[in-house]
């Protein structure tokens, strides 16, 4: 058999890799010095982990503290840590969390709450509790704990090209069509005129120029999976519905008249979309208004940060302001649904003391502010950077971002702490999607998924 | 027929030695946390608020009989499935009959035919959900340039579902090739140059010769990508995440929502025992054929 | 001018020419035979490279694509960045791609030998519960992995064995053999019985006959197995995900993560993913096709 070349070239190569694992094998780990304590970091690839672990790095070397990270994308981030704590994994000092799987990590004890660790006078000083900008880090509280160090939020906004909205051409017709002034949208009911007057084919002049290109009214990311719900949700709480449930009583209300309201004006919203955002992530939405092809974007701040004002992918630079969400009810000024990102330790950790201690050092102010340098996107938690006059004039967008965010007082919701929340959210989804594709009409859709989550409410026992 | 113990001796001694460890092996890391998934079926176990799996007296099973999304993940499995299956067979059959003309360089034609069913699927789904995207895919664009009527690929049911079967049918007609193109090969060359002398055409040659042939090897792989494409998983979550509506969501992603997204891993553990059982029965007829058909074959 | 007396006589012609124009017809009939069936051929293989190339293609186009005109779909020359695939070897993929070799190598290897071993005896001895044996090792292929990982990761937990190459291999061992165990099967079916059953006769050991008979015999059909086993375990995902972290993190796991879901940009990235997962593959098909071939042939199956 040997005499075939080919089965020689194949054993010479198996000889080759097996010989080469022996000589690696043999060589001893290279083993640190003990002195430094080395933290582990479980999260997602994310270009604001990155810069916190770095800064980490440098704020921990003078305490004798490194921080080696474990990047997983980002939805298995809470698959690994919930498995490795359910099987007693003890290698992880540090995880990510998202809020909306704080009651989920909260049930299964598998992070510490920040709250147990404030212990001391000075350990509660380090956390500096009042300094968070409250409207932020409510998503991060659960059962009146804190369970992570609020690292970044991710407030949703829109973004509109100032360009397009200062053109005297389009404001005149704009004038003309809808007999008020353009301008950025209000309330829900503008922001579908704007969206329906913004809409052009290729061939079809946007500021007095012919466009060689088709051109969207308002971009979205609409892929299954959470994606769509997630950015159809502060729709639902601007027509003045609830998430899913009404929270006193635990009914589902997903057919209410205010959902339903809600729905329909997705589902016309939809035609001013650009074509194919079913399969689109926020990514890739950015990525459509940043060439240039949308007068308006909704997404999450950092998102857009991340995208727009880069010069290497954006052909829309200088030409883009941050705004507050629309909404359709006076009693909720731009209505939204709360994002927030933490930094959790986690529940087995063998360095409590001091993941404590880098964690708090690093997301002070002055650590997050070190962050920033790092990853200018960042949307910090904490008022004081906001109000630090370097932030203010480092980074303009996120200031000015940031600071119509607070003074806006916008009517901000969180996520019910509903531990079947993922299973009611993707039957509504499911509903919005089969509307929006238009298998269903939208009431039909929605009584069914009525029906649904009724009926897996009555199973789990929150309703008879 | 085979050999007896008489003439082996001490061949038992050797033979536990080599059968054990790969039996034992299976039954270890394999059969035995399979066992445990068909215990779990019986339990209420959800993995981030259930301490321990609790026992429910059936309820797992209870509702699979009542859970509406459920049977329309399973019907749209079967359609799934059979389309896919079809395409394959008519483009595989293509594929083999080609190659079976020998022509040049065909090995390495083979080589390069049948990468796709090698790659990573999640590669496979990434590389068809872009070529369909409507922002950045070729195909809507020379749709476009060609001035044919756009469909939203990923937005509407039937679209959705078709650019699922065209990216199966890339990946897996190349399995089916190859088990066609084994059979035909196997064909003695002096069939056809006796049907020729007879001055037999080309349909009456397919018909008279190669049909008989491949027929039990075409039901073979039939029934091999029939199951597989049932269990489809990576492309759906990779091109429509289930979407629009359920319209995508085969009975892998259900399966796969109801362990990792939602945890409920004693229901997810009830859906799997089922299916296995009923695709147990069609494994067990695949086998049976599988072997007439390699007796057939003569492989 | 009557054009019949310029022709030549027919009956005349014919019989002088008939033999070797008869020959000459045939051969003309044959080569325009051959040239039809080499149109046939070179049509054939321009559908078949249009069939399954467009994909691999494009995304190979996509990911040395500029960011800022990826989408415009009709740029199609442009100054191409490699900045992606620079971005991928910084992010420190070497040391996870090195431990997905290792481990699907070991892994294949532990395969091919339990699953070869096993796969003989299977083949030249009769005995009680064997086809239910061959049905009890094979099963296992159409399990949905999903449920298993607890357990999995519990046992693995208790034998200290988390976040270790040999867990790794532990389990690709297991994974693969239902696989191997098929494609091994019917490749000795190839290998006839007399030759052992002649060799059992004269003595020889069953050792002796695995050796010196069997073992050369079933070279290809290991070496199939081999391969395949090793794509398999190139590509999986979901327990190397759940059973290692640092020291033993797959490329699978690290390539993945690099696109790190929803945030990063969509097409680039994936794409520039894809290429890099498929080079190994497309390298292996490449080389082994022959044998690969004979594989999947056998096996017809996947992982």
């Amino acid at each position: 058999m040997l005499r075939q070349p080919r089965y020689r070239v194949a054993a010479t190569l198996l000889a080759i890799l097996l010989v080469s694992l022996l000589v690696t094998g043999s060589v001893p780990q290279t083993s640190r010095a003990q002195s430094t304590t080395t933290l582990t970091f479980l999260g997602p690839d994310f270009d604001e982990w990155v810069a916190f672990v770095k800064v980490a790095n440098e704020i921990g070397k003078p305490m004798g503290i490194q921080i080696k990270p474990e990047y997983l994308p980002w939805d298995n981030v809470f698959q690994k840590a919930l498995i490795d704590f359910k099987s007693g994994v003890k290698t992880w000092d540090y995880v990510y969390v998202y809020n909306t799987w704080i009651p989920g990590l909260a049930a299964a004890k598998a992070v510490i709450p920040i709250d147990d660790l404030m212990t001391t006078p000075e350990a509660k000083k380090a956390v500096a509790p009042e300094d968070f900008i409250s409207l932020t880090t409510v998503g991060l509280q659960f059962q009146n704990k804190l369970w992570a160090m609020p690292m970044l939020a991710a407030p949703y906004m829109m973004a509109y090209r100032t360009d397009v909205f200062a053109d005297p051409t389009e404001k005149k017709a704009f004038q003309a069509k809808y007999g008020y002034a353009l301008g950025v949208p209000q309330t829900y009911k503008q922001l579908m005129d704007t969206a329906q007057f913004f809409t052009r084919k290729a061939g079809e002049k946007l500021m007095g120029k012919p466009l060689n290109q088709d051109f969207y009214g308002v971009v979205m990311a609409n892929k299954s999976g959470g994606f769509l719900f997630h950015r159809y949700e502060h729709i639902l709480v601007g027509f003045g519905a609830d998430l899913i449930y009404n929270s006193k009583t635990m009914q589902p209300t997903v057919n209410s008249p205010q959902s339903i309201a809600a729905a329909k004006y997705y589902v016309a919203l939809h035609k001013y979309m650009e074509p194919g955002s079913e399969s689109l992530t926020g990514g890739g939405a950015e990525r459509i208004m940043a060439s240039g092809r949308g007068a308006i974007a909704m997404d999450a701040l950092d998102n857009m940060l991340s995208v727009l004002p880069v010069a290497k992918l954006s052909k829309v630079v200088g030409k883009i302001n941050y705004t507050l969400l629309p909404t359709q009810l006076a009693s909720r000024p731009h209505a939204n649904v709360g994002d927030a990102n933490g930094l959790a330790i986690y529940a087995l950790t063998q360095h409590k003391a001091e993941a404590f201690k880098l964690a708090t050092a690093v997301l002070n102010t002055q650590g997050t502010k070190q962050v920033m340098k790092e990853y200018p996107a960042l949307i910090p938690m904490r008022a004081s950077v906001i109000k630090d006059p370097e932030v203010r004039t480092n980074y303009p967008n996120v200031f000015n971002a940031m600071s119509s965010f607070i003074n806006g007082k916008p009517y901000t919701m969180f996520i019910p702490p509903l531990k079947e929340w993922v299973q009611a959210q993707d039957i509504y989804e499911q509903a919005l999607s089969a509307a929006m594709s238009g298998q269903q009409s939208v009431e039909d859709a929605l009584n069914g998924a009525q029906a649904k989550v009724s009926d897996f409410f009555k199973r789990q026992g929150y309703i008879k | 027929m085979g050999m007896k113990w008489a003439v082996l001796g001490s061949g038992r001694f050797y033979f536990w030695l080599m059968t054990v460890p790969a039996v034992l092996y299976v039954v270890v890391w394999r059969l035995a946390p399979a066992v445990y998934t068909l215990w779990l079926g019986l339990h209420t176990y959800n993995i981030v608020y259930d301490n321990a799996p609790r026992w429910n007296h059936l309820a797992n099973f209870v509702q699979i009989a009542r859970d509406g999304a459920l049977r329309q993940s399973l019907g749209l499995s079967a359609e799934f499935g059979l389309i896919a299956t079809a395409a394959e067979v008519l483009i595989g059959l293509a594929a083999a009959l080609f190659f079976d003309t020998d022509p040049p360089g065909r090995n390495l034609l083979l080589g390069v035919f049948l990468l796709p069913m090698i790659m990573a699927p999640v590669v496979v789904g990434t590389a068809w959900g872009t070529l369909f995207d409507r922002t950045v895919g070729y195909i809507p664009y020379v749709l476009r340039l060609l001035h044919v009527p756009q469909p939203d690929w990923m937005a509407t049911p039937g679209t959705a579902m078709f650019a699922l079967l065209v990216a199966d049918a890339w990946e897996w007609a190349p399995l089916v090739t190859l088990l066609l193109f084994a059979s035909l090969q196997a064909i003695p060359r002096e069939h056809f140059e006796a049907a020729r002398v007879d001055g037999a055409s080309g349909w009456q040659l397919f018909r008279r010769i190669i049909l008989p042939q491949v027929t039990g090897m075409v039901l073979v792989a039939a029934g091999l990508r029939l199951m597989d494409a049932f269990l489809e998983l990576d492309k759906v979550f990779v091109m429509t995440g289930g979407g629009p509506g359920s319209s995508t969501q085969f009975v892998s992603m259900f399966v796969y929502k109801q362990a990792f997204q939602f945890y409920e891993l004693g229901y997810a553990s009830a859906v799997i025992t089922v299916l296995l059982a009923v695709l147990g029965a069609a494994y067990w007829l695949y086998l049976r054929s599988y072997y007439r058909a390699l007796g057939a074959a003569n492989l | 001018m009557d054009a019949r007396e310029l022709a030549p006589r027919e009956g005349e012609a014919e019989v002088l020419l008939r033999p070797a124009a008869r020959a000459r017809a045939r051969v003309r009939h044959r080569s325009a035979a051959a040239a039809r069936r080499a149109r046939w051929q070179i049509a054939g293989i321009i559908g078949l490279l249009a069939w399954t190339l467009p994909p691999f293609l494009y995304l190979v186009m996509l990911s040395i694509k500029p960011e800022r005109i990826l989408i415009d779909r009709s740029a199609l020359f442009f100054v191409p960045t490699f900045e992606r695939y620079t971005d991928f070897v910084a992010s420190g993929l070497a040391a996870p791609i090195w431990t997905s070799l290792i481990t699907s190598t070991l892994g294949a290897l532990g395969t091919v030998v339990l699953a070869g071993l096993a796969a003989m005896t299977f083949r030249f001895l009769d005995f009680k519960a064997k086809t239910v044996l061959f049905l009890l090792i094979l099963l296992p292929r159409m399990f949905p992995p999903v449920t298993t990982l607890i357990p999995i990761q519990l046992t693995l937990k208790a034998m200290g064995l988390i976040d270790t190459k040999t867990a790794l291999v532990i389990l690709f061992i297991g994974f693969e053999i239902p696989l191997a165990m098929w494609v091994l099967h019917t490749f000795l079916a190839d290998v006839p019985r007399e030759l052992a059953e002649s060799a059992a006769l004269d003595g020889a050991s069953l050792p002796a006959i695995v050796m010196k008979i069997l073992l050369p015999l079933a070279g290809p059909g290991l070496l199939a197995a081999f391969i395949l086993a090793f794509i398999f375990n190139w590509n999986e995902f979901l327990f190397p995900l759940i059973v290692t972290s640092f020291n033993a993190r797959t490329g699978s796991v690290a390539i993945m993560s690099f696109t790190a879901g929803y945030k990063k940009l969509q097409w680039g990235a994936l794409a520039t993913l894809g290429v890099i997962m498929t080079i190994p593959v497309v390298l292996f098909v490449l080389a082994f096709r022959q044998s690969l071939v004979r594989g999947f042939t056998a096996g017809a199956l996947k992982g």
